[in-house]
């Protein structure tokens, strides 16, 4: 019994030394990408922090564009993004929500924004990437920061036709259209009939 | 008041035609709404450290470079875990990193970013690092120009990844400026990202 109970204290203590590493600050999402919308939309997402170290860390967030040569205007939308709030301090267990902010202009063509490719976000497409929201903090203090780049690209939609429903409609029903005109169609071709003149309606039977 | 086959059938067809147009008009108004997609996997930051077994999961607050001469070298920045009593050593037999950077993912290898502020008071002609693996030994040079021209500030991407629950051993190097009697700050940022 006795032995048993100082085995049980040793494995208890080597799980605690196991768990009780270091850490720094954990990210909910590795990639921001493919945010589908129209012109002039914001589109907002919610990005988390857990302070995973025992010391309070002080950070903050900020855009970064990895300038590429042959890049086109397409890769820098660091001025459609903010970060709300930009700056935080964490603590261990603590967690923070924090929103990303894409506003895209009015007059943005359609297409893809931020990357060159809409795989950008995925594993193994790193060189895809351009345009990116980074948060690093530090110690109090201190003068080493760590952090994480997560990439942001966006898929501006074309704006909606008005005119858009009313092809579908046209298109979906078409059959139903023609019947319906022809029906009318047949109707009308009665009408003169009755509405002609005593002498015409003679005439048009001779 | 009693209702032809035809006008029946006139009737029934319009109130089919204007359900099917209102019902297209909710769907694409449906369409208009933005949709997203993200990853959502959770991830930790690197763990810059010391380069003792005691100290390299011990996160670091600071790097220090010790005095040199205007426009010489310093290759012995220390940090305060390992303090100045054990700094950065290049050698062919026994060199030993300034500091040691730890990805804590279990199972996600990233890519390695480092970044540095500006050097204040233009004491800083030029900075350079090298990212070694871990536990080299033979490590001479440190030649990877880490800032722009001057000190000025500079994000690289090193091109290295480390794999989960791996270090690499980061080495740095300065030549000064050609100011005397100065000090000058500097930050520098180990930023992960996925491969």
């Amino acid at each position: 019994m006795y032995k048993s109970t100082i085995l049980f204290v040793l494995l208890f203590s080597l799980l605690f030394i196991l768990t009780s590493e270091a850490l720094a600050t954990a990210v909910d999402r590795m990639s921001l990408c493919d945010l589908e919308v129209f012109p002039g939309e914001t589109i907002d997402t919610e990005i988390t922090l857990e302070g995973t170290e025992s010391e309070e860390r002080s950070g903050f967030w900020y855009t970064y564009y990895k300038e590429t040569e042959g890049d086109d205007d397409r890769m820098d939308i660091t001025s459609w993004i903010t970060v709300e709030p930009k700056d935080y301090t964490i603590k261990q267990g603590e967690i923070k929500v924090f929103t990303v902010k894409v506003k895209i202009p009015e007059n943005a063509e359609p297409g893809l924004w931020g990357a060159i490719s809409e795989k950008a976000g995925q594993e193994g497409h790193s060189a895809e990437r351009r345009t990116y929201v980074i948060f690093k903090d530090v110690i109090i203090g201190g003068n080493v920061y760590s952090g994480f780049l997560i990439p942001v690209s966006v898929n501006v939609l074309k704006n909606p036709n008005s005119l858009v429903p009313v092809f579908n409609f046209v298109k979906q029903n078409i059959i139903v259209i023609v019947i319906l005109l022809a029906m009318l169609l047949l109707k009308k071709n009665k009408l003169p009939k009755k509405n002609l003149p005593k002498k015409n309606q003679r005439k048009l039977r001779e | 008041m009693r209702m032809s086959l035809k006008k029946f059938i006139s009737l029934t067809i319009i109130l089919a035609l204007a359900v099917t147009l209102v019902t297209q008009m909710a769907i694409l108004a449906a369409d208009n709404d933005a949709g997203q997609s993200a990853s959502t996997a959770k991830t930790t930051t690197f763990l810059v450290g010391g380069t003792e077994t005691g100290t390299k999961d011990t996160n670091l607050t600071t790097i220090t470079f010790p005095e040199g001469s205007p426009e010489g070298t310093v290759d012995a920045p220390y940090n305060n875990e390992d303090t100045d009593s054990d700094p950065q050593v290049l050698s062919a037999t026994v060199s030993e990193p300034v500091a040691k950077i730890k990805n804590t993912h279990a199972s996600t290898s990233y890519n390695v970013v480092l970044e540095i502020t500006t050097w204040t008071n233009s004491v800083v002609d030029m900075e350079y690092y090298n990212l070694a693996d871990d536990a080299a030994n033979d490590i001479q040079t440190v030649t990877d120009e880490l800032s722009n021209a001057s000190g000025a500030a500079r994000t690289v991407s090193t091109g290295i990844s480390i794999a989960a629950s791996s270090y690499k051993d980061l080495y740095l190097k300065l030549t000064l400026g050609s100011v005397a009697g100065k000090t000058g700050t500097s930050t520098l940022t180990v930023l992960g990202e996925t491969s």
